[in-house]
């Protein structure tokens, strides 16, 4: 009963201002919470209060936690469209047809303006997307930015040469390779991770040479990892980051193909390899990987019949399985096996027409929504397609603008912005 | 705890509205009363800075979605959702604000979400000296401090 009185009291006092319309601050961020993320930080400038409780970490927080629920009933962030880049698998050696080194397509209004980055023709190669944030560059310089707020964080370049990992490890040439990028969904920090691939040895080995530049610290770090198994990274291989871990796709030789995993917030010094499924398949150059909103591992393999696919998922969670061994092939169990029967009509009317276009006729697997497992991109020719997983049902992606370089040497990656837009920013600037 | 009968809720301003139980406990200020304190699901419950016209209003948005909870058959979820686009939108500002701060005093969380949404897609776009203006807030930055923390974020205008 005392609470109650002390509510109506404070009920009564807030009346007097009826006809200012003042609401109590924990209603004003109720209202808040539903309201699009523009239009929050368009409030900033209201007054001193509104910036102060709206520039709060709690109420970031807050305002990714209301949008995550189901039960709040909010849209999820739309496809802003696909990065379109070149990727090079570092044995050729082609032009890049893109002026700018990479382009964009839009899915939706609310993309276009991600066409028009200006700055983007003096960031170099794009390498990768992370939680919203953009990673591009060449060796030495990398850059890291939010397409949708236009903040750039260039990366001052490593401190390190190719020359003192010479010294060490013999003659070979060394070149970076992909570098893999974790960004965090709150800490508003990053991690930009390049392995270090010696592009003339011949022999896996159990360790290789990161650099790790920690946005956090502002500082780069000379790490030899090491990793149960011996394996071998090729330069130009995609990575993938999923929920703080970075993979690559790694050769184990003989014996099949790993992934390699690294989590730079587990063990610091040590990678886990990850037998892939084993699938009878003729693409497979690459998996498609994502995380189920479980939790677990989920990894995508072409079948050897067109056109269709297998979604597997790690039995355990990935942390469970530790360092010591290589885990087992046998831990993935299939959970979808797609096959594109709708595709079929489609496939074979494309069969016809692209006869002389040999790089026109495969199914190529792109990437998963970033915020949903289940709907997984793929390619055929100019055309995208997304693809919901647990029934097959696949739909046609309209994107606005010119046909996108759709050859062997290029790649889609699509664009959602996060709940709340990541700043490459380092903090308190 | 009296069996489920009719409670007496009284507003600020006199009037007194025979309520179902199961309608006013929608409100979990209402329900802890009458589950602490037996005395209140005989007597009459005031609810104070309430008024005969809000206390009404709540009163019918309980009411609806208190028949619903118990029989989805008879109102089922779609015309849950169009009862409550009707509701929101026939009412003016004050009363909108009015019913926002006694559902929160009284703690109807369907409808404090409700109300909440309404608001927000009133806001959502418009301009800082719009929202000023809505909610009356006085302007306390220097135009040099407003100009630096526009210049933070111009993907936002």
């Amino acid at each position: 009963m005392m609470l109650m009185e002390s509510k109506a009291r404070a009920l009564a006092a807030s009346n007097k201002d009826d006809g200012n319309l003042l609401l109590p601050d924990d209603m004003m961020w109720l209202i808040m919470l539903r309201c699009p993320v523009k239009s929050i930080f368009r409030f900033k400038c209201v007054s001193k209060t509104w910036h102060r409780s709206l520039s709060d970490p709690s109420f970031r927080e807050a305002y990714i936690s209301f949008r995550k629920a189901k039960e709040s009933q909010v849209p999820p962030p739309p496809l802003l469209g696909f990065f379109n880049f070149m990727w090079n698998l570092g044995k050729v050696r082609i032009p890049n047809p893109e002026p700018q080194g990479f382009s964009f397509l839009p899915t939706s209004t609310e993309g276009e303006p991600l066409t028009r980055l200006d700055f983007v023709d003096r960031v170099g190669s794009f390498i990768s997307i992370s939680n919203g944030l953009v990673l591009c560059g060449d060796y030495p310089n990398f850059h890291v930015f939010n397409p949708v707020t236009r903040q750039l964080f260039s990366l001052p370049p490593s401190p390190f040469h190719f020359e003192s990992i010479k010294d060490s490890f013999g003659i070979f040439i060394y070149e970076a390779a992909t570098p893999g990028f974790v960004s965090s969904e709150c800490d508003n920090d990053f991690k930009v991770i390049v392995p270090i691939v010696d592009r003339r040895h011949v022999y896996r080995q159990k360790f290789m040479l990161f650099w790790i530049y920690f946005s956090e610290t502002g500082l780069w770090k000379e790490l030899v990892l090491v990793a149960p198994d011996c394996f071998q990274v090729f330069p130009g291989v995609l990575c993938t980051s999923i929920g703080g871990t970075v993979f690559w796709y790694a050769s184990a030789g003989g014996v099949g193909c790993h992934l390699l995993a690294y989590d730079p917030d587990g063990a610091e010094d040590r990678v886990q390899l990850i037998n892939l499924p084993k699938v009878r398949c003729i693409t497979n150059r690459h998996p498609t990987l994502c995380q189920s909103s479980d939790g677990f591992l989920q990894c995508n393999m072409d079948t050897h019949e067109l056109p269709g696919f297998r979604v597997y998922a790690l039995a355990n969670k990935l942390a469970t399985y530790g360092y010591d061994d290589v885990v087992s092939s046998k831990e993935w169990i299939l959970i979808y096996d797609v096959r594109l029967d709708m595709l079929d009509a489609i496939w074979t009317g494309w069969l016809q027409r692209c006869r002389h276009r040999q790089h026109d006729r495969y199914v190529v697997r792109m990437a998963y929504h970033p915020l949903n497992p289940l709907i997984l991109f793929f390619r055929m020719g100019h055309r995208i397609y997304c693809c919901d997983v647990e029934n097959g049902v696949i739909d046609l992606i309209p994107y606005e603008g010119r046909h996108f370089y759709a050859n062997d040497y290029f790649m889609l990656r699509p664009y959602v912005q996060p709940y709340w837009p990541p700043s490459p920013l380092p903090k308190g600037v | 705890m009296a069996s489920k009968g009719n409670l007496t809720l009284k507003s600020c301003n006199g009037k007194e509205f025979i309520v179902e139980e199961k309608v006013a406990v929608m409100s979990t200020t209402i329900k802890n009363m009458v589950d602490v304190d037996d005395s209140f699901a005989q007597g009459v419950i005031p609810i104070i800075g309430v008024d005969g016209k809000i206390l009404a209003k709540l009163i019918e948005y309980c009411k609806e979605h208190a028949e619903a909870d118990e029989d989805e058959e008879v109102k089922s979820e779609e015309y849950l959702k169009k009862f409550d686009e009707k509701f929101v939108d026939e009412l003016n500002l004050n009363d909108l604000y009015d019913l926002l701060k006694a559902s929160n005093y009284l703690e109807i969380t369907k409808l404090l979400n409700l109300l909440c949404q309404k608001v927000a897609s009133m806001i959502k776009g418009k301009k800082p000296e719009e929202i000023r203006r809505i909610f009356n807030i006085k302007n306390d930055f220097t135009p040099e401090e407003e100009e630096e923390i526009n210049r933070q974020n111009p993907w936002a205008f």
